[in-house]
């Protein structure tokens, strides 16, 4: 699908765990400037950075300084332990 | 066959009877009380009577429902089989009770804490007559009174680096069902040491997540971060435990471990299940 600049580039982002109180309204499209990493987005999304354990770019684990392109879905997961 | 298999084989085909499967098809069953007879007349386990007569298409009643999806060779894989499930509360209970019903032949359960209070939402062997009682010794009598075939094994120890090769050496698979995740770690490397798959669990509230590590693979490293940095707890100290959460994650690792006994695929070797009840989701994630 080609898309204008001027439209903005989007992501969608999957919070899981505790961290789906802070889902933002528009966590199916939330806006990313040109040239964002996770981390950049991490912080748009005022997650606390020792809640975040996991994060996968269309499903596959990445790194918090990996870029994110407009379409991309973020999964984002704090660390499970209990048994 | 030698001559004592064929004793036992002549005992079994005395004592079994035609039954129907649901589908209508006949076979030939075994009943429970006729494998402990013929055990006891003979001197043998329960097991090795299961297996001889699986291995003559005469079906152990107790396993009728399991025959037609996993098959007499296959049983008898599972009856030859050992299990180590590290962690007999909440994913560990349901686990070894499902491991023990579907016939995998020896058990051995690892735990060293006793059943509480808090323990009653969710792990399957607690109850209000068992509080302040060891968890291996409760599920021992518990699982051998649901199948008194197979061996099951329990030591109430906590599992540390010192006693880690000693205590899992000779099994197939290993179970991760802690609640620590640095245990976890120890028991990760034990487990590479020894050469044995690792089929690990974890929950917390309404999410789990589940995978397979095999030894060499990257492992707990990928999903906690280095030893020396991972927490000690997850999400599991705010959010809690569910009943419901333990019991769905200890059946997608029953299921994987049935699986690597049987020889077939790991289906969550390098990734992990992920699945959060909240909004069902269930997403296989790719660890890299």
């Amino acid at each position: 699908m080609i898309r204008f600049a001027s439209m903005g580039a989007t992501v969608q982002t999957r919070l899981f765990g505790s961290l789906r109180t802070l889902r933002p309204p528009n966590a199916e499209a939330f806006p990313v400037e040109p040239d964002a990493t996770i981390e950049d987005l991490l912080g748009d999304l005022r997650i606390p950075a020792g809640k975040v354990h996991l994060t996968f770019l269309n499903g596959v684990k990445v790194d918090q300084d990996a870029l994110v392109s407009d379409g991309d879905t973020i999964g984002i997961f704090p660390p499970l332990g209990g048994g | 066959m030698n001559k004592d298999e064929q004793v036992i084989l002549t005992a079994v085909q005395a004592h079994c009877e035609g039954a129907r499967r649901l589908n209508g098809v006949r076979y030939q069953s075994l009943s429970v009380a006729s494998v402990k007879r013929i055990a006891a007349d003979l001197n043998e386990t329960g097991k090795r009577v299961e297996r001889i007569a699986l291995e003559n298409e005469i079906i152990p009643a107790r396993y009728s429902r399991n025959i037609t999806s996993i098959g007499p060779t296959d049983q008898v894989q599972l009856l030859g089989s050992t299990v180590t499930v590290v962690g007999i509360g909440g994913l560990g209970g349901w686990l070894s009770e499902m491991l023990a019903r579907v016939g995998v032949g020896t058990l051995r359960l690892i735990d060293g804490d006793q059943f509480e209070e808090s323990n009653l939402n969710r792990q399957l062997f607690s109850d209000e007559g068992h509080l302040a009682l060891g968890k291996t010794d409760v599920a021992v009598e518990r699982l051998t009174n649901v199948n008194s075939s197979i061996t099951v094994d329990g030591r109430s120890v906590v599992l540390t680096e010192e006693n880690g090769p000693a205590l899992l050496s000779g099994c197939d698979v290993i179970a991760d069902c802690l609640d620590s995740i640095r245990t976890r770690f120890v028991l990760e490397s034990a487990a590479g040491v020894l050469g044995v798959p690792l089929v690990t669990a974890a929950v917390a509230g309404r999410s789990g997540q589940m995978g397979t590590i095999l030894p060499g693979d990257p492992g707990f490293s990928v999903i906690y971060g280095q030893p020396a940095e991972a927490p000690e707890r997850g999400e599991e100290s705010e959010l809690g435990n569910l009943p419901f959460t333990v019991a769905l994650l200890a059946s997608l690792q029953c299921a994987e471990i049935v699986r690597i006994l049987l020889g077939k695929p790991e289906l969550y070797r390098g990734g992990l299940l992920y699945v959060d009840l909240e909004d069902g989701t269930f997403e296989h994630l790719d660890l890299g």
